[in-house]
């Protein structure tokens, strides 16, 4: 299977805005998809609502487009009732951090076999540019114009503490190393998360003096450090996420046994 | 083997102008039918892929997996 198979061509253009991030997301995941062998006649992509939850309609395989915050519960039901599907999630920030909250460290919790990809934009992207969960301190959005007050949530760190078996963030910038780890959550068994943080130039980029797409692309360029590095800095790594700094790289790589092994419905 | 893109889809981000090591791409200055300033291919002998052949294991391709809009791909592939 070539890469470009995966894609609906008939909704081509698709609605993304120019420049946003979503579309890279979607070509490091078709290709890690291509590359792994997997059978599209196999898998179900499940979805949230959100710019994001928009990815597996440009998809030719089934999907679900669910409720927001609730793809992750949709998605459990659906490897539970029939555990021989491989059940992929496509997810935004707002959907999964802040409606979808429970579900995440739920899922996370009971390590279900599921793949869980997360379009981090730092923003509610379609609804108008709201603050999201995971906004940077100090960043502005339409409903923090004075800046945001509040600290951001980690998603990865989230995940790591929760208990997921295989836990990585990239930005959009990075196309290779995500597209590498994506391949490695494709067949990791157990609850895999890979975080995505992408340009959403217009809602996050235009209110924080970025007018263009590239230059926030170039903002997720400069901000990023490696995981690995960030750990031997004085500074708190959790610090430097909170200041608009991403720390890159695989957080975890467990083996604990998945979810639908433990209570018998798949050997 | 070279880079081309498709003017249907481009919507003149010029993400591929930031990403391409060796400045391949060269922001646009006429707008497309679709009002979109579609970026222009300029030393593409540069290309770490130039002369590629078909089948080979390709070296850089940053700029197809960047491209939001799916507007690059491998002419004659
Ligand atoms: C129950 C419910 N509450 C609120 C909304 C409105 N709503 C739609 S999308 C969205 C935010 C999406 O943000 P995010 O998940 O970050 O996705 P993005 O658009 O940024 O990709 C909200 C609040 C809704 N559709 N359903
Ligand atoms: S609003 Fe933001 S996230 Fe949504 S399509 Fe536009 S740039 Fe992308
Ligand atoms: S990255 Fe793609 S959409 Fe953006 S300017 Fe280049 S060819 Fe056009
Ligand atoms: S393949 Fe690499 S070197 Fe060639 S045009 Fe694309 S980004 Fe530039």
């Amino acid at each position: 299977m070539k890469f470009f198979d995966l894609y609906r061509k008939d909704r081509w253009p698709h609605m993304f805005c120019p420049g946003c991030g979503i579309g890279t997301a979607m070509n490091c995941f078709f290709r890690a998809f291509a590359e792994s062998r997997l059978n599209q006649d196999k898998t179900v992509f499940v979805s949230g609502i959100g710019c994001s939850g928009r990815i597996p309609s440009y998809i030719l395989a089934d999907s679900l487009h669910t409720t927001h915050g609730r793809p992750i519960a949709f998605a459990g039901g659906i490897k539970l009732a029939n555990p021989e599907l491989k059940v992929v999630v496509f997810t935004g920030d707002g959907d999964l951090g802040a409606i979808g909250g429970n579900h995440f460290i739920n899922g996370c919790r009971r390590n279900i076999d599921l793949t869980v990809i997360c379009i981090n934009n730092y923003i509610y992207g379609m609804t108008g540019g709201q603050v999201s969960t995971t906004t940077p301190f100090g960043y502005y959005t339409s409903t923090t114009p004075y800046g945001n007050k509040e600290y951001p949530f980690d998603l990865s760190e989230v995940a790591v503490a929760a208990g997921a078996n295989y836990v990585t963030r990239w930005t959009t910038y990075h196309v290779k190393s995500l597209t590498k780890s994506i391949k490695k959550a494709l067949v990791k068994d157990g609850f895999s998360f890979v975080e995505i943080v992408s340009q959403c130039p217009t809602q996050f980029g235009r209110r924080n003096d970025m007018i263009s797409a590239r230059q926030v692309f170039e903002w997720l360029k400069k901000n990023s450090v490696l995981h690995k590095k960030a750990h031997t800095l004085v500074e708190d790594h959790l610090d430097l996420n909170l200041m608009g700094k991403i720390t890159v790289g695989e957080f975890v790589e467990r083996n604990r046994e998945a979810y639908t092994k433990v209570i018998g419905v798949r050997k | 083997m070279v880079t081309v893109i498709n003017s249907d889809y481009c919507k003149g981000c010029n993400l591929c102008v930031v990403t391409c090591p060796v400045k391949v791409y060269k922001e646009g200055d006429k707008p497309s039918s679709r009002g979109y300033f579609v970026p222009k291919i300029v030393n593409v002998e540069k290309c770490m892929d130039y002369k590629r052949k078909k089948g080979e294991k390709k070296k850089c391709e940053l700029c197809v997996l960047v491209c939001p809009d799916q507007a690059i791909s491998w002419s004659n592939e």
